[in-house]
């Protein structure tokens, strides 16, 4: 996907919404400046399709080193699809952080917005102040 | 800033956990620094958060103790002769938006640990990369915390006597770990202090107040805190069943 036409969390998780079988999805993932901070992932723990993750709470888990950091989630609804193979591969994930890299689908709730996240150039800035 | 310090008395597995993570979820909320170097009231295996428990049903030297899932990564920690020390602080003062570890407040502490034990003529150094062993092989990695090495740990020749872990929870970030004072029959193969220095001879406990005012007075310099002792933990008590019902639980401890 391309990262100018994300949203994103200030905690570093991006969104794009896409068409899946006449469905809109929304794709989740963690940002290129997010997973160069974290350096080596350890392991990662994912929600399971048809669980319901919300906006702004919590959906899954990453350890680096010395660290473990929660990943929230930037779109309310019910998750359609988990990127499960990803979670043995961590150390690919920063080869294609907005593409295959991608770690849930989420059907959105009516109603969900995107509209409280920050767009692109609103996380550039954060990302360098 | 303000913040809270104690030297805390000795407790369980369970409620030093929950403790950590109750002071975790507290500072997120009002943003108060806390801090407490604590002890473990029995021999206990914590578990690293992503550990698999039944590498600890397979580990020969702890079967049988009392065990813990930390909230935390790495490695499983033999808590017999050792002081554990855990920071709460709110994630602006150590970087709150880079994600990941926060390697100031690790350095921090390891720095300072370095220098207190200079004293016991303990020449400690912090792990890096391009140092020996190496750490985790293509099979995996060891149980033991203590066996393993990652940048930073505090080493003193080949063996690794600090390491320490972070977790963090919206606004705020945990850091724990553990000087290692002395081998414990439950993991023979990690010399302590005791071991590695003769100058290190005298009661532990005589040295526990020394070096939380050694860390206390780093990480005030550092992140421009000014900790008071208080009895903060009290003020916590009881913890909250939410918190202490997780650490407490079986499908928490084997949770993977």
């Amino acid at each position: 996907m391309n990262p100018e036409s994300l949203k994103y969390n200030e905690s570093h998780e991006w969104v794009g919404l896409t068409v899946d079988a006449g469905k809109e999805v929304a794709v989740v993932g963690i940002t290129g400046f997010a997973l160069q901070q974290l350096t080596d992932l350890v392991y990662m723990e994912l929600p399971s399709v048809g669980d319901q993750v919300t906006q702004g709470q919590q959906f899954g888990e990453v350890e680096s080193v010395k660290a473990v950091s929660p990943l929230y989630s930037p779109v309310t609804g019910k998750v359609v699809a988990v990127h499960s193979e990803i979670v043995d591969q961590l150390e690919t994930l920063a080869d294609d952080a907005y593409g295959n890299g991608w770690l849930i689908k989420v059907e959105p709730d009516a109603g969900s917005s995107l509209d409280s996240l920050l767009d692109y150039q609103a996380y550039q800035k954060q990302c360098a102040s | 800033m303000d913040g809270y310090f104690q030297i805390d008395v000795a407790r369980s597995g369970v409620d030093n956990m929950s403790i950590d993570q109750a002071m975790l979820e507290q500072t997120a909320l009002d943003s108060i620094p806390r801090m407490r170097v604590y002890r473990w009231l029995q021999p206990t295996v914590s578990l690293g958060y992503f550990q698999k428990f039944a590498e600890f049903q397979n580990f020969e030297s702890t079967r049988g103790l009392a065990v813990v899932r930390r909230a935390t990564g790495g490695g499983a920690i033999v808590h017999d002769y050792d002081w554990t020390y855990s920071i709460a602080l709110p994630s602006s003062t150590v970087g709150a938006k880079i994600p990941g570890a926060s390697s100031p407040l690790y350095y921090c502490v390891h720095r300072a640990t370095i220098a207190w034990l200079s004293q016991f003529e303990i020449a400690g150094k912090l792990w890096s990369d391009d140092m020996k062993p190496a750490t985790c092989s293509a099979d995996g990695c060891s149980f033991l915390c203590f066996e393993r090495r990652h940048a930073g740990d505090v080493v003193f020749q080949e063996a690794k006597i600090m390491g320490s872990a972070q977790r963090r929870l919206g606004s705020a970030i945990l850091q724990h770990g553990s000087l290692l004072l002395k081998k414990s029959n439950y993991a023979p193969s990690l010399a302590g202090l005791f071991e590695l220095s003769s100058k290190f001879a005298v009661s532990i406990d005589d040295q526990l107040s020394d070096f939380s005012s050694r860390l206390i007075g780093a990480i005030c310099r550092e992140f421009s805190i000014n900790f008071q002792y208080k009895d903060w933990v009290v003020e916590m008590l009881p913890i909250d069943s939410r918190v202490l019902g997780r650490f407490d639980s079986y499908e928490w401890t084997a949770r993977i």
